[in-house]
């Protein structure tokens, strides 16, 4: 089975919307090793131009891993490709969700073109970019052999 | 002149996938996916490239001011948690524009000499004038 089965350009993937808190920058801090302030503590990040904490580019990006995990399995950290920009900040207490819609279907690879991103209540473009799928690549399940 | 040049290599890193580090990943990223879950020998690929980027930046040593600009994954194997990938940087653009450093760092993570990602970063940093 392809990544590209019942899948046709301009589809939607099913997004998910979650709420950035400093208790989950906190905890993200904790789990990534990324202990920059500017996302955990609101004295300092006050001093800076944000004004306020912000989330970490790369806890966005797990909100759109988790999307494409989801959706496309094991094929997805097998065989996936992310390229991503980080255009705006997600402030602390504001609701990102993540998105994606099918870009292109190579019929003969079966490989998806999908386009994503992350944006906010306000439909501020967060992180935007492009996400690349190949077929199936499942070692637990290999390709039969001719013959058998 | 930017901090870093083309060619510069960052310490290789020894990234352990350690269980209680995983599962602490993936509720901080409230990951329900059922391949992590339910198939406890796949450890979630974004999260050694997060613990990767956190040492690079480490390595780096950040300035207050910096921006992580733009990022790029290829995920190719998947990693278990209880194993010790080794991770590798290398500076492959570098440049100053408007008072900022900008430097591209290719990453890669392997285990057993497979490669489990690897990735592009463009930071951006106040330049060394600023910074220093």
């Amino acid at each position: 089975m392809s990544a590209s089965e019942h899948w046709e350009p301009g589809a939607e993937l099913p997004s998910r919307s979650r709420t950035v808190t400093l208790e989950s920058l906190r905890s993200y801090a904790a789990a990534s090793g990324d202990h920059n302030p500017i996302h955990t503590d609101p004295a300092f990040a006050a001093t800076t131009p944000f004004e306020r904490p912000i989330a970490h580019g790369m806890l966005l990006l797990a909100y759109v891993m988790e999307m494409l995990t989801t959706t496309f399995g094991k094929a997805w950290i097998t065989s996936g490709q992310l390229r991503v920009r980080f255009r705006k900040p997600a402030y602390v207490d504001s609701t990102v969700t993540a998105w994606g819609t099918i870009k292109k279907v190579d019929s003969e690879s079966g490989s998806l073109q999908i386009t994503v991103g992350c944006r906010d209540a306000d439909g501020n473009d967060l992180v935007t970019g492009t996400a690349e799928v190949a077929p199936q690549k499942d070692p637990v399940h290999p390709e039969p052999v001719e013959g058998s | 002149m930017p901090r870093f040049s083309v060619g510069h290599r960052f310490p290789e890193q020894s990234v352990h996938v350690a269980p209680e580090k995983v599962r602490q990943y993936l509720a901080a990223v409230g990951s329900e996916s059922p391949l992590y879950h339910a198939d406890s020998s796949v450890a979630p690929p974004l999260a050694i490239a997060a613990w990767v980027l956190a040492g690079l930046i480490e390595a780096i040593g950040l300035p207050p001011g910096s921006v992580h600009a733009t990022q790029e994954f290829t995920f190719m194997e998947t990693a278990s948690p209880g194993s010790t990938l080794v991770a590798e940087a290398e500076v492959v653009q570098a440049t100053s524009r408007a008072g900022m450093d900008v430097i591209v760092v290719e990453v890669t993570a392997a285990h057993e000499d497979r490669l489990v990602l690897s990735g592009r970063s463009m930071l951006m940093m106040p330049g060394s004038e600023e910074a220093t």
